[in-house]
């Protein structure tokens, strides 16, 4: 929908196919949650400015909006490799020290999001119960629910990063 | 201490093989909360409630905003309008360059932003009338420093939100030094000018043409006013101010200047929530990182270790002064302030140095980096439009980061310059 690149056919093989869902679902989502929080917000001003009454929800609504903002879009981040990160020493590796670089980056990320998949998921099942206060009947697991998203997608990235690295060794 | 050792070890390491800052601090915080037998479920809790703030819902929108008016060709608009400005002086185009990154960053807020959508336009006109590839490059990176620390500057979002700063009272702060940072830059150029014969505008700008520019560009110019003036009169919160900054971009992008389609405004929102968790993850891992710390006692620690070293105020400003110059040459300013602060607001509060003061010495300090080898990265954007190699620019960028390092001294030792504006207002 948003971007250029989605405009061609998803690539070849099922790892990259996955990837290209993944991250074409991911990047509507989060741009639907921009855009309804900035109508939120837009509304919620409009009514304050001129009728003195804030929709009262729109705090609330907003900073849950921009939590799954923030995890999803700091996953699709790691797919574009636009966070921050100090490349100097990477650059200077040779090329067989930049693999065991890789493969230990990934290791570590691997680990690290299958730790945020299980207590996340873990959370999301106790906090689906409890309500927010303000927002009558919103479970507040769906809060929580952007920890374990944010850590699949990075898994299914890493998994094809891993995947490209075995093919370049065997190429 | 032990597993405080080993996670400070961890995070460098990490960040060695590059890992991502944000994913190197938040695996490195397991590696302490596993250690220290912490529950892991707390990871999730602490993660969430860091950034589950009203005020940081401004900076989406602040991104949102300054890559609208990116998008929409603005960049020509400014240039004309400085242009006008700096008139048929020698090197006229390296002070267009500084005077157009003082109202870029009040519309943007970014400085690679400033680097590339200036650099690509002004680089290759310098080269053309005479001017070297390296001082062309070397001032384009130079100037978009300026960025983060011109009002609105999300660097200053994030600072208030942990240190409990006022973000108007921040805004107001940086105005001044942000002037000191484009004038000191002005006076290399000067020098540089003088020494190299640098060429000047030769045309006239008629009175009716000179009208015609400043039109064209008064309704971007008018966006740093918006915000602020909504902020500084209480008509909005810095959040509102953001979210009317990014509709008022839109509205006059896509209905008066009519250089943004509604499929690349898309385009623009996606690339904005995507930014948009680069920058706010950092956030949420170096408070988990900063908890750590923390609960070991380390900020305090550090600065008891500082405070019994008998050195006096200034040295000890001095030293955090060439701590954060060393750290933004490696790391990008929004991470490194989201490491620092936790760490040095103990040691500030013995100092008795104002958090307001803090911030901005930290920001101005850390900004510097930007233009550093090895990892600035406006010096990067710099020398792939200029062409020219990284070791000449870093060369040629000498003389203005040596002018921005007076005046952070300046801003460090200076208080009342930070503070002359927030106290007015008060």
């Amino acid at each position: 929908m948003l971007d250029s690149t989605y405009k061609n056919e998803p690539p070849a093989g099922v790892l990259n196919k996955i990837v290209w869902v993944t991250k074409y679902i991911s990047c509507f989502y989060i741009s639907v949650l921009l855009i309804a929080m900035g109508c939120i917000l837009a509304a919620s001003i409009v009514l304050r400015f001129f009728f003195d009454q804030p929709l009262a929800w729109s705090n609330t609504i907003t900073r849950y909006a921009y939590i799954h903002i923030v995890l999803i879009g700091a996953a699709i981040s790691y797919m574009e490799g636009s966070h921050a990160q100090i490349e100097v020493f990477y650059e200077r590796a040779s090329d067989r020290m930049k693999t065991v670089f890789d493969l230990l980056h990934y290791a570590v990320m691997l680990f690290l999001c299958l730790v945020l998949t299980i207590i996340g998921a873990k959370h999301v099942i106790t906090m689906w119960h409890v309500h927010s206060p303000i927002l009558v009947n919103f479970p507040l697991g769906a809060v929580y629910l952007a920890v374990p998203l944010c850590a699949i997608i990075m898994m299914i990235f890493i998994f094809q990063q891993l995947r490209r690295l075995q093919d370049r060794r065997k190429g | 201490m032990l597993y405080i050792t080993l996670m400070i070890i961890c995070f460098f390491m990490l960040m060695l093989i590059r890992v991502p800052i944000p994913f190197a601090l938040l695996a490195s915080t397991l590696v302490y909360y596993i250690g220290a037998e912490l529950p892991l479920n707390i990871v999730v809790v602490r993660l969430l409630r860091s950034f589950d703030s009203f005020i940081l819902l401004a900076i989406p929108f602040f991104i949102l905003a300054g890559r609208i008016m990116s998008e929409a060709g603005i960049s020509d608009r400014l240039i004309r309008v400085a242009d006008l400005i700096v008139g048929r002086v020698k090197g006229n185009l390296a002070y267009v360059n500084i005077v157009v990154s003082m109202f870029f960053g009040g519309i943007t807020g970014t400085a690679i932003s400033d680097t590339t959508a200036i650099g690509s336009i002004l680089i290759p006109s310098m080269i053309k009338k005479g001017y070297s590839k390296r001082f062309s490059a070397a001032v384009t990176a130079a100037s978009s420093t300026m960025g983060p620390i011109i009002p609105p500057s999300l660097m200053f979002i994030i600072y208030g939100s942990i240190a409990q700063v006022s973000i108007r009272d921040l805004f107001l702060a940086g105005a001044i030094p942000g002037l000191m940072v484009g004038l000191s830059q002005m006076a290399v150029v000067k020098i540089h000018g003088i020494k190299y014969d640098l060429p000047r505008r030769e045309e006239i700008i008629a009175p009716a043409e000179a009208f015609r520019i400043v039109r064209d560009a008064t309704l971007a110019m008018l966006l740093p006013v918006i915000i602020l003036g909504g902020i500084l009169f209480g008509i909005v919160s810095p959040t509102e101010a953001a979210v009317v900054a990014a509709f008022y971009a839109g509205l006059i992008a896509m209905f008066v200047y009519k250089t943004l389609s509604f499929r690349r405004l898309l385009t623009v929102i996606r690339d904005s929530a995507v930014e948009t968790g680069s920058v706010s993850i950092i956030i949420a891992a170096a408070a988990l990182f900063g908890w750590a710390l923390s609960n070991e006692q380390v900020p305090q620690l550090f600065a008891d270790f500082l405070m019994e070293s008998s050195a006096s105020k200034w040295q000890l400003l001095l030293m955090v002064n060439l701590m954060l110059f060393g750290l933004g040459m490696f790391m990008d300013s929004i991470p490194a302030i989201m490491i620092v602060t936790p760490v040095l607001m103990p040691l500030f509060n013995l100092l008795g140095i104002d958090p307001l003061h803090a911030g901005l010495f930290m920001s101005i300090n850390l900004i510097t980096g930007l233009a550093t080898p090895p990892v600035g990265c406006c010096l990067f954007a710099a020398s792939i439009i200029s062409g020219s190699p990284m070791e000449k620019i870093s060369r040629a960028i000498i003389p203005f980061l040596a002018a921005n390092i007076i005046v952070v001294l300046l801003v460090t030792y200076i208080p009342e310059i930070t503070l002359f504006i927030p106290n007015l207002f008060k």
